[in-house]
């Protein structure tokens, strides 16, 4: 290779410190702007420079090997497995085993906190709490646990209490003159609903729908509801004719973690699908009524309406709503015109049973204890260099 | 993203650093691309400091099995996943020199099986280059060694070498030049006659 004086002078540049003038000659050599023997007599003050470059060219000119492809696959595939058979195994469904928990550990934090004057004043204090509060969620807690300790003949006095208690937020909330959100009026109506098809009376039954239209009358014109949300409120309650006073007071339990509470709400019995509709809706434990697809307490049966049918009354006109029913964005509002059409058909509560455990159930677990490849020549490759030429 | 460059596949800091907390959040993915960038650079970190393809390749398997087990406690500070990686497979080639101490040295050349079709001669002459580099590395301190075969065996520009170990461009240069120094007296020694270019 030709290279003149000039141009190392340019790559290289006239340096003392040997270590910048190796590096230039590597980096000029690289290039192919210098040679080991022009950068050699570039610098022949550098004594062992020639020795430096020619180890380095040496190392450079080695062939790069790599890892044959069948060692490779199988290497990848070992530490897949091991990485794979180390992942936390997840939750089934956090809900459920929350709702699992919560059938054990409430009764006895409930327990505890009235042992204690504390948690009985924070109970107390919690009665008056109002979505968006505190104390909220502890007292729907409360009303939860006083729900699944409660004897089945007290069921009904305890949902139609919880009922009152919903209404009785509405009110205060209307009185703060705030705007009530659709979520909470959602959570009204399953409860008012919940409590109606609780009621062996249909006198309570009446006067339970009496007090809610006029709650609602009460937020309207305060301006914490507007017509439509006042409409659409209205429309799900689910009045619940039992004239043989066979009402059921007890709903069966759900028979796994997860169902889907379906409170059909339809003011008419007509077939018409559009004034007909479906509220699906979801108690939690959180300080605002929320809703989800997944039921975080579904234990509790008597929350739990419509496993058995819900009769819609077919002899008298109703008012049919022509506004569809205002629902919050958590809510799933859906048309079922077979709920209001057929009162004696089943209930729309179809638990899910939720898959749970490995989600890699093909994945096989073992070999991943790290050892050393149990069958290190099964490359086949003869080459000792392990690899090719890149 | 894998980027080809010099012929290798290689992935930025920030990348890898995204792929490394993918991994930590079970991305299976995420520890596959890892693996892809790397695996053949911690087969030949070994390659030069063992005594055959298999025990490299064994190792190679370890060391990222390791990899595996410490995943979860890994941090970021700001070092490159390859340092890191250097680092596990420094220590599983101390144990191995510790447990084949105990072994007879068993030349690789024993491992030989070659076919008629393959090159003999140039499989010869790798293998004994091979065993000359593994000879000349072994002088060579942990940190000169990781600078040497960055630069000369894998081809990394002196920043990205000094990137890939968390070191600066200058100390770089010196272990660089120490490095070759002590390297050059070996294959001296050796008698490594050097092809002219």
């Amino acid at each position: 290779m030709s290279i003149t004086r000039g141009k190392i002078d340019s790559a290289v540049g006239n340096l003392n410190d040997h270590g910048e003038i190796l590096q230039r000659c590597l980096e000029a050599i690289e290039r192919g702007q210098a040679t080991v023997e022009s950068c050699v007599v570039h610098y022949p003050e550098f004594t062992n420079l020639e020795d430096l470059l020619r180890a380095a060219t040496f190392l450079r000119a080695l062939p790069l090997a790599t890892l044959a492809e069948p060692s490779r696959s199988e290497i990848r595939q070992r530490i897949l497995e091991k990485y794979r058979a180390r992942q936390p195994v997840p939750a089934p469904v956090r809900q459920p085993r929350f709702a699992w928990g919560l059938r054990f550990a409430l009764p006895l934090l409930m327990v505890v906190l009235l042992m204690f004057g504390s948690g009985a004043m924070l109970v107390r204090a919690s009665d008056a709490a109002v979505p968006g509060d505190g104390l909220y969620g502890l007292k729907r807690t409360v009303e939860r646990v006083e729900l699944s300790l409660a004897a089945p003949g007290s069921r009904p006095g305890l949902l139609y209490q919880d009922a009152q208690n919903r209404l009785a937020e509405i009110s205060i909330l209307s009185l703060r003159h705030e705007v009530i959100a659709d979520m909470v009026l959602a959570d009204m109506v399953l409860a008012v609903n919940t409590a109606l098809a609780a009621q062996p009376d249909p006198s309570t039954q009446e006067r339970l729908l009496e007090q809610t239209s006029a709650v609602l009358d009460h937020a309207q014109a305060l301006g914490a509801i507007d017509d439509t949300a006042r409409a659409g409120t209205m429309a799900m309650l689910a009045p619940v004719q039992n004239p043989a006073g066979q009402m059921p007071d007890k709903p069966q339990p759900t028979d796994t973690e997860t169902a889907t509470q379906t409170p059909t709400a339809t003011s008419t019995a007509s077939s018409t699908a559009t004034q007909t509709p479906t509220a699906t809706l979801t108690e939690t434990a959180t300080d605002e009524p929320t809703a989800s697809e997944t039921a975080t307490q579904t234990d509790d049966p008597s929350v739990t309406p419509t496993d058995e049918p819900i009769s819609t009354p077919t002899d008298e006109p109703t008012d049919s709503p022509t506004d569809t029913p205002k629902l919050g964005p958590g809510y799933a509002a859906t048309v079922d015109p077979t709920a209001a059409t057929q009162p004696g058909s089943k209930p729309t509560n179809t638990p899910k049973p939720k898959s749970s455990g490995n989600p890699n159930p093909g994945v096989p677990q073992g070999n991943a204890n790290g050892n050393a490849n149990p069958n290190p020549n099964s490359n086949g490759n003869p080459n000792p260099n392990g690899g090719k030429k890149k | 993203m894998l980027v080809e460059q010099h012929g290798q596949r290689t992935v930025d800091l920030k990348r890898e650093q995204r792929l490394i907390r993918a991994a930590q959040n079970g991305d299976e993915q995420a520890l596959g691309e890892i693996y892809d960038a790397y695996v053949d650079k911690i087969y030949r970190y070994l390659l030069y400091r063992v005594d055959s393809p298999d025990t490299a390749e064994d190792l190679t398997a370890e060391v990222f099995l390791r990899v595996v087990e410490g995943l979860p406690g890994y941090q970021n500070r700001d070092l490159p996943v390859l340092a890191w990686l250097y680092r596990i497979a420094y220590a599983r080639l101390i144990d191995h020199y510790r447990d084949s101490n105990r072994l007879r040295r068993q030349h690789s050349f024993d491992a030989l099986d070659l076919r008629l079709e393959d090159d003999m001669d140039g499989l010869l002459m790798t293998t004994y280059h091979q065993e000359t580099v593994r000879d000349a590395l072994k002088v060579l301190t942990a940190e000169q060694q990781q600078v040497i075969q960055l630069r000369f065996v894998e081809g990394y520009s002196l920043q990205k070498t000094a990137e890939s170990l968390g070191k600066t461009v200058g100390a770089v240069k010196v272990l660089q030049h120490r490095g070759l120094e002590s390297l050059s007296r070996v294959l001296n020694k050796r008698g490594v006659v050097y092809e002219q270019e």
